[in-house]
């Protein structure tokens, strides 16, 4: 048995006075891909961040290839050949995929021409060598697709000598094709003899390409497995401490047959050079949930942001679209958010980040953005901090979000946790239709499970559902009806009894 | 031919310097809005050194070093203390604007002009070879060299930059300090090379129409000299527009005056949408 190319002994690291890694010990065998799973907040984004040096540890030693190192930045860690893919990539998008690979390794004096065409060639043997495909060179990165940039990091690691390749959630951002792709492509990576360390809460991930895996709870280590000897279902039970169920398995309660339509949406058309979409009509009504599925780019993502905000459409949107208010269905064509939120229509965006959350912001001030007109929380235009404070710790309990301080600010939140707060808000207060984006992306097993039960739940009592999801099991999961979108058109709505994994597959991808 | 290119070369060349100081210094990542202060403290500085040491070459350079130095002090406010880039910009603009006619009235014995630059031949060629070779160098290093590839990651992607080992700092403090040089290089060019003296105020908005330069010519090193040669053009328009009559009609001369201005407010308006800056330009790292 070799040497372990990384080690963890004792590895400590805390914010304050609170500990996000408590004596972590594991090992990473060479030429292996090791798994890192645990809950939202268990500690892998920080474990990891520590090996590549982005932050000091405070106690322990970590081992590479043997040797003692103490990680004095990436420079230094790259140097030693290990290399992080961060969620986040490290691209800038106005310049090209080449000079993102040789800025900061130009091999020439500062002053001197940069061989770009030696560089490239280098770079085209690489790419066939380690038979990880792209050809874009000379494209600017904003141009590339999610996959494309996700390949051209690890190339650029690969071209800078790295025999470690940390990956962080890479899958989350991914369609189902993309990620077979980074799949192959992290195989490849493991057959040329490098080590791979993969952070998923996609358990179906772990125990179909890594070797083995270390599960974290709470900062700590509760175990390291050999993939082959474990399964999904177990590990989630080490993750989490308790039997997780994968699909939801409560009460589904049949839709009323004089069920109101609560939503109808008739011909919509959206222009936009990216996501068009070209015609959608489709309707729903209380207690159930209507899904949307398709691949990145065929309408469904621009009409989920249509019925969001629809005055941001002015211009370049037709169609009818209608919601329910009272006892009549009320025209939203011209409907900005707060009149949606006045219509009782509940929003968690598609992109947390960019559309949910300010991540300088604590957990107070984003639970009271969009809020800003209901009489609980503001009286004569000032805030009234202390009961969007009670709102906050109500919701915090609720929803299990960690850690349990309303002043913590979002940056300093794992993804799940700042997703959690999201629902959160969207169900405050009650609304009667909800539109609901990506619920679990980034979020572990456990929380998945309690997410779908709340939105289970919200169906049984009549609230009318639009789930958008990249995650056809999620989708097959919840809904009552999956509407299929292709090429900007809503081809066809299938309903429950017809789901069906592989004919799903198939429509997503055009064929009837 | 004659009667344009050469006058729009010549208005260019302050333009020019100032310009590319700003666009080094935006490019890594921080807001340049003191180039103003920096021409108007350039030019003082450049007929002072030129009349001191009784060469306009060391005019020249005396200004670059004091530049270099009040770059310096910016830059030890934004990049050392993060400092608001804005408003330490409009600090330098307000110092320069204060500061200028004390120091012509105390070494002058007014505040409003300095004694003539007038013992050499009026410069010809020199300072627009310099203001060429200045954008053609930059150019160069922006396009080609891994200087000016890391000044772009600097104010594009600067933990990017971070990430594959380089110092962040390191190259705004050299975008800052060359802002500096240049723009009072190009300040020293109004005092010394167009005309004869220092004059009260006689950036006269320059830095700004430098940066509008700049914003027009999308943070490249061409288009933003394109950019420089369209201003230059629309402020010797304006000269010679002055005390013509249109239809009839005698435009008053402060109407004209504006000619340069509102043709930077129509042009920004129009083109400002398209136009991207840095990602990261006035983050603090
Ligand atoms: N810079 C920071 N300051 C304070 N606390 C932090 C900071 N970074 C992370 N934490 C906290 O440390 C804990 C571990 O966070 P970490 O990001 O490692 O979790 P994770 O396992 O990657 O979770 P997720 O699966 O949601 O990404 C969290 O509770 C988080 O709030
Ligand atoms: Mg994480």
């Amino acid at each position: 048995m070799s040497h372990p190319i990384v080690e963890f002994r004792e590895v400590s690291k805390s914010f304050g006075t609170f500990f996000a890694n408590k004596n972590l010990s594991f090992a990473i065998d060479p030429g292996t891909i090791h798994g890192l799973i645990g809950e939202n907040g268990a500690g892998k984004s920080t474990a990891m961040k520590g090996l590549f040096g982005v932050h000091s540890i405070d106690g322990g030693q970590i081992f590479i290839r043997g040797k003692a190192v103490v990680p004095q930045g990436p420079k230094h860690m790259m140097g030693l050949g290990v290399g992080m893919v961060h969620q986040h990539f490290m691209l800038a998008g106005s310049e090209t995929a080449l000079d993102n690979v040789i800025v900061g390794e130009e091999h020439v004096g500062l002053f001197q021409k940069i061989r770009r065409g030696k560089v490239l060639a280098e770079l085209q043997a690489l790419s066939a060598q380690s038979g990880i495909p792209f050809q874009a060179w000379n494209t600017r990165v904003q141009d590339l697709s999610v996959g494309d940039q996700q390949r051209l990091e690890i190339l650029k690691l690969l071209y800078r000598g790295s025999d470690v390749f940390i990956l962080d959630e890479p899958t989350a951002v991914l369609t189902p094709q993309e990620i077979n792709d980074l799949f192959a492509t992290l195989k490849r990576l493991k057959s040329a003899g490098k080590t791979v360390v993969l952070i998923t809460h996609k358990l179906k991930e772990i125990t179909e390409v890594t070797d083995a895996v270390t599960v974290l709870r709470r900062g700590e280590v509760v175990t390291t497995l050999r993939t082959s000897e474990t399964n999904a279902s177990a590990l989630a039970k080490t993750m989490v401490g308790r039997a997780v169920s994968f699909t939801y398995s409560g009460p589904r309660t049949d839709v009323a047959p004089d069920a109101k339509v609560c939503v109808e949406v008739k011909n919509l058309r959206v222009d936009d050079p990216f996501d068009r979409v070209k015609s959608a009509s489709f309707f729903v009504k209380s207690g159930e949930i209507l899904g949307f599925a398709g691949v990145a780019g065929n309408g469904q993502s621009q009409t989920f942001k249509y019925l969001s905000n629809p005055s941001a459409f002015r211009g370049r949107s037709s169609g009818d679209y209608k919601t329910l208010e009272g006892a009549a269905l009320k025209d939203q064509t011209h409907a900005d958010p707060e009149q949606l939120r006045h219509s009782k229509i509940g929003i968690a965006p598609e992109d947390r980040h960019h559309e949910a959350l300010v991540l300088d912001f604590n957990m107070n001030e984003n639970f009271f953005l969009g809020q800003q007109s209901d009489a609980r929380y503001q009286k004569y235009g000032m805030i009234q901090k202390s009961s969007v404070r009670e709102a906050v710790v109500r919701a915090i309990h609720e929803f299990d979000i960690r850690p349990k301080a309303p002043e913590h600010p979002l940056k300093k939140m794992s993804g799940g946790n700042q997703q959690k707060l999201v629902m959160a808000r969207t169900l405050d207060p009650a609304p009667e239709i909800l539109y609901i984006a990506q619920p679990t992306r980034g979020v572990d097993v456990g929380s998945i499970e309690r997410i779908h039960a709340e939105i289970m739940k919200l169906r049984n009592e009549g609230k009318a559902i639009i789930l958008l999801s990249s995650e056809l099991e999620e989708l097959m999961d919840l809904c009552d009806r999956i509407a299929v979108f292709f090429d900007g058109t809503l081809m066809d709505t299938v309903h429950r009894p017809d789901f069906d994994l592989w004919t799903l597959g198939q429509r997503l991808g055009g064929s009837q | 031919m004659e009667e344009w290119v050469f006058p729009v070369l010549r208005t260019a060349t302050p333009l020019v310097f100032a310009s590319m100081g700003g666009l080094w210094c935006e490019r890594s990542g921080v807001i340049q809005i003191g180039l103003e202060g920096f021409m108007l403290l350039g030019a003082f500085f450049g007929a002072f050194f030129a009349l001191a040491l009784k060469s306009v070459f060391l005019g020249f350079l005396g200004a670059g070093l004091i530049g270099a130095i009040l770059g310096g002090v910016f830059g030890i406010a934004v990049i050392r203390f993060r400092a608001n880039q804005i408003i330490t910009g409009t600090a330098i603009n307000l110092f320069a604007a204060g500061l200028t006619p004390i120091l012509c009235k105390a070494v002058y014995g007014s505040a409003n002009s300095s004694a003539r630059v007038d013992f050499t031949e009026p410069l010809l060629w020199g300072p627009l070879v310099a203001a060429g070779l200045c954008a053609v160098v930059s150019w160069a290093l922006f396009l080609w060299t891994p200087w000016g590839l890391r000044m772009r990651f600097a104010g594009e992607h600067p933990e990017a930059l971070q990430n594959a080992g380089v110092s962040v700092v390191r190259y705004r403090w050299m975008g800052v300090v060359l802002a500096g040089v240049l723009a009072s290089v190009g300040g020293a060019m109004l005092s010394v090379f167009l005309s004869s003296s220092f004059v009260r105020g006689m950036s006269a908005g320059r830095g700004f129409i430098a940066l509008a330069a700049l914003i027009l010519g999308r943070w490249n090193p061409g288009l933003t000299v394109m950019g420089c040669f369209l201003f230059a053009f629309t402020d010797l328009m304006q000269g010679r527009l002055q005390g013509h009559e249109w239809f009839g009609i005698k435009v008053a001369d402060p109407m004209v005056h504006t000619f340069p201005y509102a043709v930077t407010l129509f042009i920004l308006a129009f083109v400002m949408g398209r136009s991207r800056a840095p990602k990261a330009l006035g983050e603090p790292w």
